[in-house]
């Protein structure tokens, strides 16, 4: 019988009255005519009766427990969320407070620093001196003094090429700190290749002797100041 | 077919829910109340052990708890209870990857009622209760949990296939699997000496 399968399929919501009416009128001849099928519904409604129709009770114990034990965990969550509430307040405070001093330290920097220029080592390419440094240059006096660099590559400009966290230095000042700590020791500067100075500079400046091979830069004397760290740059707090 | 009994119950849950968004905090004790056998009673059929379900039990109210400041009106608090219970207790099974375990003596007692003292009696209910256990217990979730509210009458089709978040036809597919197991192993149970 071709409708027996899906029959079948109805037996079970059958027992239990689950169906549509349509549905139920259809199984219902089908089993008055289906020996086999009718013998499943049978078996089905035995199994269905066997199994205890009452749920398990609680007991009045167990109902306090379960009572008493959802009221903890309401209380705890209670208690819970206010904390988070709390310390979420404090934080939000914090970040503001955080948020405003940046602002400020971030003003005051930008008002007393001048705009830097990048002194790089392993990147000859520097930025155009500034007009102080080109005067400077143009203006160097007979008894000026050769600093090679060789002798001072420990000084302050090789550092700071060599460190990319330094801050970042203006051509004038680490050009006057290299000046100033050569003409203490009386030594002469020679540039190396890849050095600080540049082409813009050497444009700026008047031409000087030099040797072949090797750029000079004359430098004007400096005179000897005990406070030379006021030369060198600052560093950021 | 929902009956006036059921109707009633809904009324009253949505007043009880009313009156807790409203800011009594008595109302949700009495939603507990009601509910709680019935919840116990669902997640024992699905974890077959009275602890768990009592942890289940508890699970449940404490999420209808948070709950309940934003349930719709509409809904039907008796299948979210059992959605919820449902879901919690699969998740249970699965996380704690347990095997199936059958009724225990007490539980039998409990579901049996008055029990004679026929010895043989005794022997074959003891039996007959592992058989069911057993029977019951192997079958997947979903098709136990279909089985449960329809057989303990809990909910109606509809209620049922919204728990489950399924369709009636679906329900009544689970329904009938559930069944057929049922028949094939309680098969040798169902002879006249019971």
């Amino acid at each position: 019988m071709g409708g027996c399968k899906k029959i079948g399929r109805l037996i079970g919501p059958y027992a239990y009255g689950d169906l549509t009416p349509r549905e139920m009128n259809l199984v219902r001849r089908h089993l008055e005519s289906c020996s086999r099928c009718a013998e499943e519904f049978k078996d089905t409604m035995k199994a269905v009766e066997i199994v205890p129709r009452d749920l398990p009770a609680l007991s009045e114990e167990e109902m306090m427990r379960v009572t008493w034990a959802v009221k903890g965990a309401i209380g705890e969550q209670r208690k819970a969320s206010s904390v988070i509430r709390r310390r979420s307040i404090a934080l939000g405070l914090a970040a503001a407070g955080i948020s405003a001093i940046a602002v400020g330290a971030s003003v005051m920097f930008r008002d007393k620093s001048q705009p830097p220029a990048i002194v790089q080592q392993s990147e000859p390419q520097v930025p155009s001196p500034s007009p102080d440094v080109a005067r400077d240059i143009k203006e160097i006096p007979d008894n000026a003094v050769r600093v090679t660099a060789s002798e001072s590559e420990s000084e302050s400009p090789t550092v700071l090429a060599e460190e990319p966290d330094q801050p970042r230095v203006t051509f004038g000042r680490a050009v006057s700190s290299l000046m100033s700590t050569a003409s203490r020791r009386g030594n002469s500067v020679e540039r190396l290749p890849g050095d600080v100075t540049d082409a813009a500079t050497e444009q700026t400046a008047e031409p000087l002797p030099s040797d072949e091979g090797s750029t000079e830069l004359a430098i004007p004397p400096v005179p000897d100041t005990p406070n030379n760290a006021e030369l060198l740059p600052e560093h950021p707090e | 077919m929902v009956s006036a009994e059921a109707t009633r119950y809904v009324q009253e849950d949505r007043l009880l829910i009313a009156r807790f968004k409203a800011g009594e905090e008595e109302a949700f004790d009495r939603l507990m109340a009601s509910h709680l056998d019935k919840v116990f009673g669902f997640a024992w059929s699905l974890l077959l052990d009275r602890e768990e379900a009592l942890d289940a039990a508890q699970e449940v109210f404490v999420r209808l708890h948070a709950a309940l400041p934003k349930f719709r009106e509409e809904s039907n608090l008796s299948a979210w209870l059992y959605r919820v219970c449902m879901n919690h207790c699969i998740d249970r099974k699965r996380r704690a990857k347990r095997a199936e375990r059958t009724m225990t003596e007490e539980e039998w007692e409990r579901l049996q009622g008055p029990v004679s003292s026929d010895p043989l009696w005794s022997v074959e209910q003891s039996e007959l209760r592992t058989a069911i256990g057993s029977a019951v217990g192997t079958l997947p979730p979903r098709q136990r949990a279909a089985f449960v509210l329809r057989h303990y009458n809990l909910l109606s089709v509809k209620e049922t296939a919204e728990t489950m978040g399924c369709s009636e036809g679906a329900v009544k597919a689970h329904l009938s699997r559930a069944t057929a197991t049922l028949r094939v192993r309680l098969k040798e149970y169902m002879t006249p000496r019971f």
